[in-house]
Parts: C-alpha cells; sequence; structure tokens
C-alpha cells in the first residue's frame, strides 16, 4: 500500500466527514436533516480480475453475483432497466481502438449481464440509453458502430431497447423525484422507462471525467436525462420532438430544462459545471435509485471521459466491479482508480469539483467510506491501477 | 482549340498581370488548358487580351468568352469569332446560333440544356464547413444530429452526371466574398468536391491570391502548385468516374419543377447521413434500374407513371422498402398497416415489402431522409467511418463487383489522424491514395467480428482506397 492509501485508510472517517462539510456548507445549510454520510448505508461490493470479454466475462460475472447474494431473488419476475454508458457521438474514437475498448459499456457485457438476468429469472430487461443528440433507436445507434443488438437481444427470453431522448413507447414523460428534495433538482423528467421498472441497473465505464472528476455507476446516469427537455435544443415550454444538441445546459446552466419539467430551485446558484454537475448527478441517483451498480473496468481508458478530451489513453485494467449500492461501488472505483473516495473538492480527483461522492452520500444514498464498505474479492491495493500515475507515464 | 469533354477550365483572373502570355506559365505543366474570359459585345476584350490569346493557342489552349448578364449573345458572336475563341459562355445557350456554346446556367437548370459536350453549373456552394460567429469566434453549426453542417455540391455533380450522362459537368464556385483565402486546402477542397463526384470545379482565385500569385510571392507560388497537384490528380483518375454507386437507396424523381426542391433536398440529406445512393431520373429509368436495392424514396409529388408505379410495386412486392410523400399514399393502396411509433409516418405491408408514407402534406426531408435510413436499418449500412469529422463520402464500384472505391473527403482544414472505416463488404486488398502520393500505398484490413476496417494514415482533405473484391 503506498503512503497516499495508507493516510486515507487508516485515518478517522470523522476527520474526512468534518473535512466535507466545509466543502457543503451551501448544501448543509438548505438541506439539514438529512442523512449524516456515517448512517449512509454500506453494502457489500464485489470486484473481480477478468482479463478479456469472452472467456473470463460470463465466469466472472456469475460469481460475482453470486458473492452478493444471487441475481435471482433480486430479479426473478421482475421488469430491470438497464443504463448503459454510451456518452458521445457514434462517429469518435480513440485513435483506431473500437468504442468499446475505451469510453462506452462492452456489448459484450451487456450481454453477459443481460444473460444472466434472464437465467435468474427477470420478466423483462431493459436497455436503456439516451445517446448524444439522437432520436435513432437504441440499437440502431448501437449498429451505428458495428454493434450486433440482436446478440443482445437474443441473451435473455424478452430484451428491449430504449433510447430515452424520446418518449419511446410512452405518451408522456414520467416525473421521478428527489425524497426530500435536491441539491439542484427536486425531481426530473424521464422517459417512462425509468420509472417503470422493479429492479434498476446502472452499467458505467471506469473513468475520469473532466467535470465531474470520475464517472463510474452513478455518473453514467447522467445520460438519463432526454436532450428534449434538458437538451441545448430542448422545447422551451415542452419537450421538443427531435432531440438537438448535448446536454450542456445541465454543465453551465444557461438555460432552464423545458417549462414542463421541475426547473432549478435555486437559478442564482452557480453555473460552475464543477459545482452543478456531481449535485445535479447526485440528485438524479436521489430520484432514480440503483439497486445494481455495475463498473465495466476491463478495457477503458485514463485521462478523461471521451475521445474529445486530448489527454486520454486506452488502458486494461482488467476488472469487473459490482455492487448493491452505487455510492459503494463507486468509492471503491475510485479506490481502484488509485483516488480517496473520500477526497473533496481540490483534492484528486476533484480538482475543479464537487464530490458527487460526497453528494450522493448526504443523500443518503451510501457510504464513500471504505471502511464500511464490505469488499469481496482481490484487495483493492492489490489490482489498483492509479489512473494519474498511468497519466503521467504516458507524458513521460 | 475545341472545348471537350476532357477540358479543365478555369476563370481567368482580371488585371494586367494576367493579360501578358507570362501568365500562362502559371498553368503550364497543369490541367488547365481551358480558360475562361470575360466577355461582351464589343472589341475591347479581343484586343485586351490579345496577346495572351495568340500565346494561349500556340501553347494548345482553348478560350471561351463568358458573357456578362446584360450582353445579347448574338451580338457577341463576331468578336469571339475575330478573336479565336472555341465557344461563349452564358446564361441563355439556345440564344446563341451558329458558334459554340457553353451552357453557364444555374443548377436549377440542369434538365432541357441544348446539346454539347460540356454543362457548367453555378448557384453552388462554396464547399466548407457551416458556421456562424458567436461569441466573436466561428463556430461550426450542427444539424440535429449533431454532425456539423457542411456545404457541399456533392449531391448535385452525382446529379448533374446522372441527368447528363455524356457530358462533362462543370461547378462554378467562386471564394466567398471579401474572405481572404491564401491557405490551398479551401482551394484543394473546391476542386476536390466536384472532382471526387466527377466534375469539375471552374479554378477560380480570389483576388489576393491572384494578386500574390501575379506578384511572384513564394508562398502564393507553392500553394497555386498544390492546387494544380490535386487537379492533377483527379485528372489522372478519370476512370473513376465510370464507376456506379453501390448505394442501396435509389432516389426516384424528375429533378425539376415544383419536384426540385424536395427530391435534391432528399440528396442531400441523404448523403449527410452516409447513406450512398442511386439517382433515378423516372422517365428514364431502365429496366433493372431498382435491381441491387433495398430502398426507394419516390420524392415527387405527382404519381408515377403506370410503368413506373408497376416497377416501384414489383420492387415492393419483393421484399424492399418505398418511401413517399402522402400525396402518393395511392402507392399503399391495398397494404396493411404496421405498427409504427412516429407520427409522421404510416407504414404499410405489401407483399414481402413495405410503403412508407409521409402522414403530413409537408414533409422536412431531413426526417424523410433519417426515416429511410431508420426503416432500412443501419444493418443495411456499407461502411461507417470513425473520427472523420465532417466529411462527404462516396462509394462506388465497377460493373462487374471487382472492383470498389471508398473516396473521403474532409471539410476540417488541418491533418486528419486515426480515420478509420468500417466496411461490411468483404474485400481482398486495400490501396491508398492522397492528392500527395505518387503512387498506391497497401492498406491493411484489420478484421472485426463481422466486419472489416481499414485504419487509415493521416492525410489531409482527401483520401480514395481502392478495395479489390
Amino acid at each position: 500500500m503506498n503512503h497516499h492509501m495508507k493516510n486515507w485508510c487508516t485515518q478517522p472517517s470523522r476527520r474526512h466527514f468534518l473535512g466535507s462539510l466545509g466543502g457543503a456548507g451551501i448544501y448543509l445549510g438548505a438541506n439539514a436533516g438529512r442523512a449524516f454520510a456515517a448512517d449512509a448505508p454500506a453494502k457489500p461490493v464485489a470486484i473481480a480480475k477478468c482479463d478479456n470479454y469472452t472467456s473470463e466475462l460470463l465466469p466472472a460475472l456469475t460469481k460475482m453475483f453470486d458473492q452478493l447474494g444471487g441475481l435471482a431473488g433480486m430479479v426473478k419476475g421482475k421488469t430491470v432497466a438497464m443504463k448503459i454508458n454510451m456518452v458521445g457521438g457514434a462517429a469518435d474514437r480513440v485513435g483506431f481502438k473500437p468504442h468499446e475498448e475505451t469510453y462506452w459499456t462492452h456489448p459484450k457485457l451487456i450481454g453477459a449481464v443481460t444473460y444472466l438476468l434472464g437465467n435468474a429469472g427477470a420478466q423483462r430487461v431493459r436497455i436503456l440509453e439516451g445517446s448524444w443528440s439522437s432520436a435513432d433507436p437504441l440499437e440502431e445507434y448501437m449498429m451505428e458502430v458495428g454493434w450486433k443488438p440482436e446478440d443482445i437481444l437474443k441473451a435473455a427470453p424478452r430484451v428491449e431497447f430504449e433510447n430515452t431522448n424520446v418518449l419511446g413507447r410512452a405518451k408522456k414523460y414520467s416525473r421521478l423525484t428527489v425524497p426530500g428534495g435536491g441539491h439542484i433538482f427536486d425531481g426530473f423528467d424521464l422517459n417512462h422507462s425509468y420509472a417503470d421498472c422493479d429492479f434498476f441497473v446502472s452499467i458505467g465505464k471506469m473513468k475520469e471525467h473532466a467535470t465531474a472528476g470520475i464517472t463510474l455507476s452513478i455518473k453514467n446516469m447522467f445520460g438519463s436525462t432526454p436532450v428534449t427537455i434538458y437538451g441545448e435544443g430542448a422545447g422551451v415550454d415542452e419537450p421538443s420532438l427531435t432531440p438537438r444538441g448535448g446536454r450542456g445546459i445541465m454543465h453551465s446552466g444557461v438555460r432552464q430544462p423545458s417549462k414542463s419539467a421541475p426547473s432549478e430551485n435555486d437559478p442564482k446558484s452557480p453555473r460552475d459545471g464543477g459545482y452543478r454537475i456531481p449535485r445535479i448527478i447526485s440528485d438524479i441517483v436521489a430520484a432514480r435509485p440503483i439497486h445494481l451498480a455495475i463498473v465495466d473496468a476491463i478495457d477503458t481508458m485514463t485521462g478523461g471521459e471521451g475521445p474529445w478530451i486530448r489527454a486520454v489513453n486506452p488502458v486494461h485494467p482488467g476488472l469487473l466491479i459490482a455492487g448493491l449500492n452505487p455510492v459503494n461501488t463507486d468509492a471503491v472505483g475510485a479506490a481502484l482508480m488509485g483516488f480517496d473516495p473520500m477526497a473533496v473538492r481540490g483534492t484528486a480527483p476533484f480538482e475543479t469539483c464537487d464530490s458527487t461522492l460526497l453528494l450522493a452520500e448526504q443523500h443518503g444514498i451510501g457510504t464513500r467510506d471504505l471502511r464500511r464498505i464490505e469488499v469481496i474479492g482481490p484487495p483493492i491495493s492489490d489490482v489498483r491501477l492509479d489512473y494519474r500515475a498511468h497519466r503521467a507515464a504516458r507524458r513521460g | 482549340m475545341d472545348i471537350g469533354t476532357n477540358s479543365s477550365p478555369m476563370r481567368w483572373p482580371k488585371g494586367p498581370y494576367w493579360t501578358q502570355p507570362a501568365a500562362l506559365d502559371l498553368i503550364q505543366g497543369t490541367p488547365l488548358d481551358c480558360l475562361i474570359l470575360p466577355w461582351g459585345a464589343s472589341d475591347t476584350q479581343a484586343g485586351q487580351f490579345q496577346a495572351l490569346l495568340a500565346a494561349g493557342k500556340e501553347r494548345g489552349i482553348a478560350f471561351a468568352g463568358l458573357l456578362g448578364d446584360g450582353v445579347n449573345p448574338s451580338d457577341a458572336i463576331p468578336s469571339a469569332r475575330t478573336a479565336g475563341l472555341s465557344a461563349l459562355a452564358t446564361a441563355k445557350p439556345e440564344s446563341v446560333k451558329g458558334f459554340p456554346v457553353i451552357p453557364w446556367v444555374s443548377r436549377s437548370k440542369v434538365a432541357g440544356l441544348p446539346a454539347g459536350p460540356v454543362a457548367a453549373f453555378t448557384d453552388n456552394s462554396w464547399p466548407s464547413v457551416k458556421t456562424t460567429k458567436r461569441f466573436g469566434r466561428d463556430v461550426a453549426d450542427a444539424g440535429p444530429t449533431g454532425v456539423p453542417w457542411i456545404d457541399s455540391n456533392g449531391w448535385f455533380v452525382q446529379m448533374a452526371r446522372t441527368l447528363l450522362p455524356e457530358r462533362s459537368v462543370w461547378i462554378s464556385a467562386d471564394p466567398p466574398g471579401k474572405q481572404v483565402i491564401s491557405r490551398p486546402d479551401a482551394y484543394i477542397l473546391a476542386a476536390s468536391d466536384a472532382a471526387f463526384g466527377g466534375a469539375r470545379w471552374v479554378v477560380s482565385l480570389d483576388d489576393d491570391f491572384a494578386g500574390a500569385l501575379a506578384s511572384g510571392d513564394a508562398k502564393s507560388l507553392a500553394a497555386w502548385k498544390k492546387v494544380t497537384r490535386a487537379l492533377a490528380f483527379f485528372e489522372s483518375h478519370r476512370d473513376w468516374q465510370t464507376y456506379r454507386s453501390l448505394g442501396l437507396v435509389g432516389v426516384v424523381s424528375n429533378f425539376s419543377g415544383d419536384n426540385e426542391f424536395f427530391s435534391t433536398e432528399a440528396l442531400n440529406l441523404i448523403g449527410r447521413r452516409q447513406l450512398p445512393y442511386r439517382i433515378l431520373e423516372k422517365s428514364k429509368m431502365p429496366a433493372n434500374a431498382l435491381e441491387g436495392l433495398k430502398a426507394v424514396v419516390y420524392a415527387d409529388e405527382d404519381l408515377p407513371t403506370p410503368g413506373v408505379r408497376q416497377a416501384l410495386l414489383g420492387f415492393v412486392r419483393a421484399g424492399g422498402l418505398l418511401v413517399c410523400l402522402k400525396k402518393c399514399a395511392a402507392l399503399a393502396a391495398g397494404g396493411t398497416t404496421l405498427s409504427n411509433e412516429d407520427p409522421e409516418f404510416d407504414v404499410f405491408q405489401l407483399g414481402s415489402g413495405r410503403v412508407a408514407v409521409c402522414t403530413e402534406d409537408a414533409v422536412d426531408p431531413y426526417l424523410l431522409a433519417n426515416k429511410t435510413h431508420m426503416l432500412l436499418s443501419r444493418k443495411n449500412d456499407l461502411f461507417h467511418t470513425y473520427s472523420a469529422g465532417a466529411c462527404a463520402s462516396l462509394y462506388t464500384g465497377t460493373e462487374d463487383g471487382r472492383k470498389a472505391l471508398f473516396q473521403l473527403l474532409m471539410f476540417s482544414s488541418g491533418a486528419n489522424r486515426n480515420v478509420s472505416i468500417e466496411m461490411s463488404r468483404p474485400c481482398r486488398a486495400a490501396r491508398f491514395w492522397t492528392l500527395d502520393s505518387e503512387g498506391p500505398a497497401p492498406l491493411e484490413l484489420v478484421r472485426r467480428e463481422s466486419s472489416q476496417e481499414l485504419h487509415l494514415p493521416q492525410f489531409s482533405s482527401y483520401c480514395a482506397i481502392e478495395l479489390e473484391a
């Protein structure tokens, strides 16, 4: 264990908590009475070494889900919705690498999880993503990068795809509210699939993020917001019919979502993306709880969330992470990336933003304190890949 | 000198330097062999260009006089004859009798031109990424897909070459306004945008560039050399222009009159989706016109003639997809309604195929292009390009199917790195050409699960990949 890791693993969590109060003063002042970090739930998180998306994938996932108590008890007879990560445009790659080998959830992983959900008795599996600025059916978006969505469709008895940028099969968007109120939004209008499910899965990719520091299972949920309401080309009064542009307004706050959706609690709050995005994401995850968080860290990249970030480099941690609580899971994920999950604004990976983990913890979603989280599988220190060290080494 | 289908045109710049025979040295050794001079009814131009004309003829250069708007073509013929011009170019070609004429007309007049080896078209775009001034800088405009809008004449070139198969198509596009273009990239893009579809750009220089060339500015001369090298590249690959589109989508229209806007926008927007298409003029559709297609867009408001209708419905019954406007809903008669989430189209099953009918009288051509692609499904895509940014592509092949050609034209400036192309049809070998290459470089075929990929070396502006089946 290096000095950095040792330091944050051995310090009292109270110190971290008190330290975090300074960074979240505005929040706590406005939201007194929420669950404190010390009370936030802690559930087991499984780590598995997995070197590829072929022979090792299914055995690794099966073992992890068994370690978490087995899928059958969680999903039998239920409608499962699964948010995957296909951030950015289909035309953008990192070098010559296919999307799934760097910044998108790998289709083999989506297929394997779908298979296991079906095997565990899930009545229906809906795969969700609001791919950038597109109204195309999700399976068409997958084909745009050479994927074969029929492999995923065939992985379980009843599999559906939904592009959650648009209404899809519903007549209106579903309102999901943040219990007790949100940091920025008290609720969101999302595609019906986020409401019409009994069990919700988020499969993120283990990456750094230019605005939010890291992106794992929680940040993945940012893409649940339909750009017809929360995008640059969103309708002013009502959602637009056609997606246009990305979700830049969520970063900058230059305009409000369509008036039909809940507006910001305080339009005078900072317009800085590093303030807004972590809060918005934690609000989303509070409104749409994640029952199973999975992180694809077999093939991914360091330096940012997509090829539009110049410093990105492919990397092969060869890991999978799964947990029943997204904050716990992402805390383990952050540690596996060489970061301190207790870090606050100003320290890596949150140099220019607030910690989503902290903000989600303050929502009472889950603890980020590793000492309270049961980690199953290889010790973090044995399989950790220090993202910043990797970047530094690449820079020479 | 006659002006023929192989002639390479240039609008000769204005100014004293350009009337001197020495100016012709700039085109020595280049493909440019047809100079377009401003011409009027008087003998002024004949006198002004006398030395240039004489020297040019000795070098085998042809000259055409481009008539101004107010010039009566018949008045200009005597001076043109005296000066030894090879032809007059005019927006009123039907008015020129007894002298060779180059129609120099708006691209909306592509149909019904008098016979001749060449037709030049105006009202074209200056090829570029469309930008808007925001916050004091140029920002690329994005369409609904988020992909930057590009101004390209590519769709028109394909249409004009289809409608005028025996002619050489010239694209007249002048550098925009007062914008100074000193880099060669913009000119190479203008030349390539016309040439990669088989037309020729009428070379036209902005005043500053022409002035710099006239003064012997070394940087400008180097830039000019790059431009002419690009022209030479396309001239040396004229055989590629005999290849036919490999597209799986046909667009059927008369491309004129009330149908012109919608049908040409359909071409433009289907092409933007990197979906290659076959252009079919409905009055000249051969019996096998729809062979090999998987979808047809019938883009006209009036119902097709019985023959065309029979061909379209036969295509649908055999499993094809037909997309048409609301006024042609009768094409779906007898079909069974299929479930469809899109309120803008009704879809009917007819035989083994489908007919999609717009539900509104006025449909956005973008929606039509999008719907066509989605109903056809991307599983039929012939290729995908990655990290190519703002680009246009053309995928063509020989009749026997043994050779294919993939051309890629980049609209953003600078070097293009890490561009890759995923091809759904397998090929045995691939060769990579750029405008600067002396010969082709072999390209490795990278195998993916159900496709092959081409990982392109760094290039600028344009590249072509020859593929062997």
